[in-house]
């Protein structure tokens, strides 16, 4: 790496941390207002009486599609010094999660904009409205699994293992990473086989690992930055 | 290590990546019934559809790793060609992803006993799924394989005859594609599956170069 000052590596390991944080916060700020749509089975009647609020969890849910590209960039250095093609593979896939979370806000806002004009309509003509929304809606909940939940299990058994053999966090951390990784890719999977519901309680727990590492991995990137000597070492 | 030996790593490993991208050759097969206009009313099993998806699934994360593995080496010859193919990898993994996601929610719809009005709406989203699958794996692997091989081909990584083919295979694919989409042929007759037949042998014959000789000396690697 170009010499970088002790500093300037604290400062990219901050706003790594700072990223990791405000796409979780995002993401669950993003859920939280989707929640008319998410939740309830007439949600063209709830989408058009709530248009800003699915609106407002849109924006929340771009913010947390930049955070997560903002991870890979801020993170690419560090990885690019251990190995540059895991660390440019790392960049892409989390690229691609984002894709998903773009296709799945572009649904959200068409279910909007779609039931602000199911409303108007007499009863023959809502039942086509009634399948296209429901394939909008369903186009949404299969983002959520393919981003959110795959790609995420992807992206960070990347990392966790590329920070596992360079040193660049405590290998406790590590580990916690590549386990909660394994654990949210077998989720998603079993999601795919309809072994398991999106919508249940049991996927919140599967998810809970990695939500709980990337938290850890913030605050310590936040308050200790990367492993000098795993910086000095592949220099 | 030695850059000798990474050198070989890398050549290694894009071999294997792009022998695995051969894999979604079944889901011409698995994504039969989908196409049935019945499908959507019919009791149909939907396992080879999940199992064609997560097949295409890795065929789009391995074109990235192909591209990425190469990366380090053809970035001596020409950074910004080298970046331009990561880029379109992860363009073309976009589309396959997008694609993918159409047959899922069609699945989804099969599985809710779904009316004949969903019918419409299935065949729409399986026709998204072949016009995607024309941008995705006819139109962008074209591209792709234009850029390695004319990145292969001034590095002399490997045998030039082998870098021509991707150069003379990718223009064909690209008649292919537009000749498809503009009707004069068929998706799914022969004539279209034969325009991509140079960049498969290209792809299939780079990934045994690979993995068997790896890449030639030359400016860019270190000889012995």
């Amino acid at each position: 790496m170009k010499t970088l000052s002790p500093k300037e590596h604290k400062r990219n390991a901050t706003a790594t941390g700072a990223f990791f944080i405000t796409a979780t916060v995002t993401a669950i700020i993003g859920v939280i207002l989707y929640d008319p749509i998410l939740l309830d089975p007439n949600y063209l009647i709830t989408g058009v009486k709530n248009s800003n609020q699915i609106v407002l969890g849109a924006i929340f849910e771009s913010i947390l599609a930049i955070s997560a590209v903002g991870t890979a960039l801020m993170m690419y250095p560090y990885l690019k010094n251990f190995n540059e093609s895991w660390g440019l593979g790392y960049v892409c896939f989390r690229m691609l999660e984002t894709v998903f979370i773009l296709i799945g806000i572009l649904s959200m806002l068409a279910i909007v904009t779609f039931s602000n004009e199911y409303v108007k309509l007499g009863p023959s003509e809502m039942q086509s409205f009634q399948i296209t929304a429901k394939l909008l809606k369903t186009t949404r909940d299969w983002t959520f699994v393919l981003g959110p939940h795959f790609m995420l299990g992807v992206n960070t058994f990347i990392y966790s293992l590329i920070f596992f053999k360079s040193k660049l966090v405590p290998k406790q951390l590590s580990i916690l990473g590549i386990t909660g990784a394994v654990s949210i890719f077998i989720g998603s999977i079993l999601e795919m086989f309809g072994v398991i519901s999106p919508s249940s309680g049991l996927i919140l727990v599967i998810a809970l690992p990695i939500a709980f590492y990337e938290m850890i991995l913030a605050v310590w990137l936040i308050r200790n930055g990367f492993n000098w000597n795993a910086i000095i070492n592949e220099q | 290590m030695t850059t000798l030996d990474s050198h070989r790593k890398n050549s290694l490993t894009a071999g294997i990546l792009y022998l695995l991208t051969f894999v979604s050759i079944p889901t011409l097969s698995l994504y039969g019934p989908v196409h049935d206009a019945n499908y959507i009313t019919s009791s149909a099993s939907d396992t080879p559809i999940l199992i064609g998806g997560i097949l295409e699934i890795i065929v789009a994360l391995t074109g990235i790793g192909t591209a990425v593995a190469l990366y380090p080496v053809l970035k001596k010859q020409n950074e910004g060609m080298a970046l331009g193919l990561v880029s379109s990898r992860v363009l073309e993994a976009a589309t396959i992803f997008a694609g993918v996601m159409f047959l899922l929610t069609v699945v989804t719809f099969h599985q809710s006993a779904a009316s004949a009005e969903a019918a419409v709406t299935s065949r729409t989203l399986v026709t998204m799924y072949d016009r995607m699958f024309l941008i995705g794996q006819s139109f962008m692997p074209a591209i792709n394989d234009l850029l390695l091989g004319f990145l292969l081909y001034h590095s002399r990584l490997v045998p030039r005859g082998l870098s021509l083919i991707g150069i003379i295979g990718g223009p064909v694919l690209l008649m292919g594609t537009f000749s498809v989409l503009f009707g004069l042929i068929g998706q799914r007759e022969p004539l279209a599956a034969l325009s991509a037949v140079p960049v498969a042998v290209f792809e299939f014959s780079l990934g045994i170069y690979l993995v068997v000789k790896g890449f030639k000396p030359t400016d860019g690697t270190p000889s012995n």
